[in-house]
């Protein structure tokens, strides 16, 4: 089992990181009328732990054993019939979810599959707990029409069925549908909450750490929990005992993306286009998200680059940027950014050295 | 139902009001549905506004009074967007409904009129074709365009206000006492300023905080639950702006982003901050909030938060290093200034303008900084002010938006707006006893989307009443401007 797995904090009691969230959702769940929730924070934050350690909560040790289905869906939309096919993980009494895995369909997830989920009450002799849980993941990536349907789903079914809506970012998740929701934000881990983390799993792992070896994992890791955790593993694999010196491996694609930056600043003239082109393909085919490359590019260049120079190349990255959300291929919107920030660099060094 | 599932249910629930008397605040609309309720004619209707003003309770309220629990479900029929409503169950199911005719004769106390009610909740996200139908209810916001014409023309409509600050606070500490919790003074207007209106978002926020918090609330509290930035974040934010180090602002920028705080919140703060700041001038205002309304139309295209806000952060940089030459510090200044504000202003509209078409396209709902704006006490006159978005025809339907902006603006010059509000606000009164019953004889011919607000030549009238009455009120700056404003419109449609 991962690192990342096996520490991860099972109830609220023994959460690390963000204690006081933890203390107030177990006050939350004491008392009988739980909200909607909506828990929003960057990746790596602790979001889904802390859900996982909520549902411990609410129904007990039960709500681990979950089981994994494969569905499948007819949906009758009038004229035609749609199939749909989702993943779900449930216990018995909530269900978990990612309904924007329906892709432009999702709506159909929504008003058909998550509505007849929340009609449906767990049937309860002691008449304890009688509202079940429905997870959804990824809110933010749902279409308008789907987060549409469900602000009426969450009013209506509310007696019998509880939604905790999980996402990165709630600006992408409509207003109607926020206000409906306890919002709950979880912020990512300061570094000194990262070193405290590592230090724990270090001790419960029986290592040794060199002092300042946990802090630069911290540092690397870019506020991430759950990366820190799998690099100090890789460290663990690669290396032990740790050294004091011992150089904490980037990720591939980041020196890729490293290494054409140089390849920018060094030659800005159409065959070095070119070239770069070939590599941003690569990073591309192995299933880099394009705005995760951009973003990395960007951030690369801005190390190199004078400062007078950063405000503009930051702003086109930017609008290049929000160009590849509006369009197809992204490709041609890094390579346009690419390009731009060639010419505006050139520019900058004819103007400065003749 | 159990008991125990009533108090599980969350307050919103549990505390709609059930009958048509006690909806709050929309005085206008319930004197004539209690009347409506008496003669039990009932004309179609449509119900519009900003959410969480009483519009999906109204009309359940009167389904509800006028059949009575064990007639409801046979009368009633009700559709909201979680429902398939493409044009096949338009067609059908609601046709077959309808088709079924029902006698009269009461029953156990409740009118039972000789007829069936549809409620269409969320109307505005209907296909167009599928917008045929009967007691008609609008759920979102001032989507009223999105209604299409013919069938806006055979409603009775019902404008919802958003809700004034004492009626939400009666209806909070109401709640507050039933529920036994403890509201400071402070915590009450906190609560009101950050719900902006709208009702449901202010109960579901007491919730949270009295589920989180205990009995006794604190601003503090209400804050946090509300996802609302704290202030020291931003002002962090424009601190790190002014020191004009790009490294600084990048780490604030870094900051914020891992921190978790929705950025189009952060840019509706700043908005709110330059708009009311001293320190920037008027055409830095406008640069500002130019871009400001650029990044929020890419928000809401879905582009990255962090490249977004570094980009404006970046821009805020530059415009903080100009040297701030024109604070209207004396009025002759402001007078001259004024001219530039507003040329600055109608280029400005344009790009708010656009952004809101971009909204609209997207039909989005989130974006907090444009919406706070749809809630402003002076809201309502943003329907009669017709010169900007005629101006900008091809974004029609974005008034409220630039409305909006002029009474930022308006506010920053020191003018209180109400009294604007009030006049627009009489004058409707006066003309249409406060509900704008449409009263077209003969279907327009037009097609439906070239002009889907309203009637120009009403708007265009209404706003000459309106003019007059500034005009001898003499409430001067906020009508400079708006001249000056219109002035520069009409120049650009000659020039067109």
């Amino acid at each position: 089992m991962l690192w990342v797995d096996k520490y991860r904090p099972k109830s609220l009691d023994k959460v690390l990181v963000h204690e006081d969230i933890a203390q107030n959702l177990k006050k939350l769940v004491t008392e009988q009328d739980c909200p909607h929730l909506l828990f929003y924070g960057p990746s790596g934050s602790g979001k889904k732990t802390l859900i996982m350690a909520l549902l411990r909560q609410m129904f007990g040790a039960g709500a681990e054993k979950v089981k994994v289905e494969n569905k499948n869906w007819k949906v009758d939309a009038g004229s035609r019939t749609i199939d749909l096919e989702l993943t779900t993980l449930s216990s018995t009494n909530h269900v978990e979810l990612n309904p924007s895995d329906a892709g432009f369909q999702d709506r159909y997830v929504v008003q058909e599959i998550i509505k007849e989920m929340a009609k449906n009450r767990p049937i309860d002799t002691k008449g304890k707990k009688t509202f079940k849980v429905l997870v959804l993941n990824e809110v933010d990536k749902l279409s308008r029409e789907a987060q549409h349907s469900l602000r009426r789903t969450m009013e209506k079914y509310s007696a019998s069925c509880r939604l905790i809506l999980c996402c990165d970012s709630s600006s992408k998740v409509t207003e109607a549908v926020r206000s409906r929701c306890l919002n709950i934000r979880v912020n990512a881990p300061k570094e000194d909450q990262i070193v405290k983390v590592l230090e724990f799993i270090g001790k419960k792992e029986g290592l040794q750490l060199p002092p300042g070896f946990a802090a630069r994992i911290a540092e690397k890791s870019g506020r991430s929990l759950r990366r820190a955790i799998l690099s100090f593993e890789t460290c663990r694999v690669k290396q032990y005992p740790f050294t004091n010196n011992q150089v904490i491996p980037p990720m591939d694609w980041e020196e890729y993306v490293c290494e054409i930056a140089a390849d920018i600043m060094k030659e800005q003239s159409p065959k070095r286009l070119f070239q770069v082109r070939g590599k941003l393909y690569e990073l591309l085919v192995n299933c880099i998200p394009p705005e995760v490359i951009l973003k990395r590019l960007l951030l690369e260049l801005l190390k190199k680059l004078d400062s007078e120079l950063k405000h503009e190349v930051c702003h086109w990255a930017a609008y290049y940027e929000h160009r590849m959300r509006l369009g197809q291929k992204a490709i041609f919107h890094i390579e346009a950014f690419v390009a731009k920030f060639m010419s505006i660099y050139k520019g900058f060094l004819i103007a400065t050295f003749g | 139902m159990a008991p125990l599932m009533q108090s599980s249910q969350p307050w919103v629930e549990k505390y709609r009001p059930r009958r048509v008397k006690d909806v709050a605040h929309q005085d206008e609309v319930v004197r004539v549905l209690t009347n409506t309720l008496e003669t039990t004619n009932c004309p179609h209707m449509l119900f519009y506004g900003p959410p969480g003003t009483g519009k999906t309770t109204t009309a359940l309220a009167i389904a509800h009074q006028l059949y009575g629990p064990e007639l409801y479900k046979a009368r009633v029929l009700e559709l909201n967007a979680s429902d398939e409503r493409g044009i096949n169950v338009v067609r059908t199911k609601i046709k077959n409904f309808a088709a079924v005719a029902v006698g009269s004769g009461q029953q156990g106390g409740y009118p039972c009129p000789p007829y069936k009610i549809i409620i269409l909740d969320e109307a505005d996200s209907m296909t167009e074709d599928a917008q045929v139908v009967f007691v008609l209810q609008n759920a979102l916001r001032r989507t009223m365009e999105t209604i299409i014409e013919p069938l806006a023309s055979r409603c009775a409509k019902f404008r919802f206000k958003p809700l004034s600050e004492d009626i939400m606070s009666t209806r909070v500490l109401h709640i507050s006492n039933e529920e036994g919790l403890n509201l400071d003074s402070e915590a009450l207007s906190t609560l009101s300023s950050i719900s902006q209106g709208d009702l449901r978002r202010a109960i579901t926020f007491l919730q949270g905080a009295a589920r989180l918090y205990g009995s006794s609330i604190s601003s503090k509290d209400l804050i946090s639950v509300s996802g609302v930035v704290p202030g020291e974040v931003v002002e962090a934010l424009v601190g790190a702006c002014k020191s004009g180090s790009f490294d600084c602002a990048n780490k604030q920028v870094n900051n914020v982003i891992a921190e978790g705080y929705p950025v189009t919140q952060m840019l509706s703060q700043l908005f709110d901050l330059v708009v009311e700041s001293d320190h920037v001038s008027d055409e830095q205002k406008a640069t500002i909030c130019k871009k400001l309304g650029e990044s929020d139309k890419c928000l809401v295209d879905g582009a990255d938060e962090y490249l977004q806000l570094l980009d404006r952060i970046d821009t805020r940089v530059k415009v903080s290093t100009i040297p701030l030459e024109s604070y209207f510090a004396s009025s002759l200044r402001f007078r001259s200034s004024l001219t530039h504000a507003a040329i600055a202003d109608s280029t400005l509209l344009l790009r708010l303008s656009a952004s809101a078409s971009g909204l609209r396209q997207s039909s989005s709902t989130s974006s907090s900084r444009l919406n706070r704006i749809s809630s402003h006490p002076s809201d309502p006159h943003s329907r009669t002010q017709p010169s900007p978005t005629q101006l900008f025809s091809p974004t029609i339907g974005c008034g409220g938006r630039i409305s909006t902006f002029l009474n930022r603006r308006c506010l920053m010059g020191g003018t209180s707006v109400e009294p604007l509000a009030q006049s627009v606000d009489g004058s409707t009164t006066n003309q249409m006893e406060g509900i704008e019953v449409e009263e077209q004889s003969a279907p327009k011919p037009a097609p439906p989307n070239q002009n889907p607000s309203e009637d120009a030549t009403d708007k265009d009238q209404m706003e000459e009443e309106v003019i007059l009455k500034r005009k001898r009120k003499k409430t001067s700056k906020i009508w400079d401007h708006f001249t000056i404003v219109k002035g520069v419109g009409t120049q650009k449609d000659q020039a067109l």
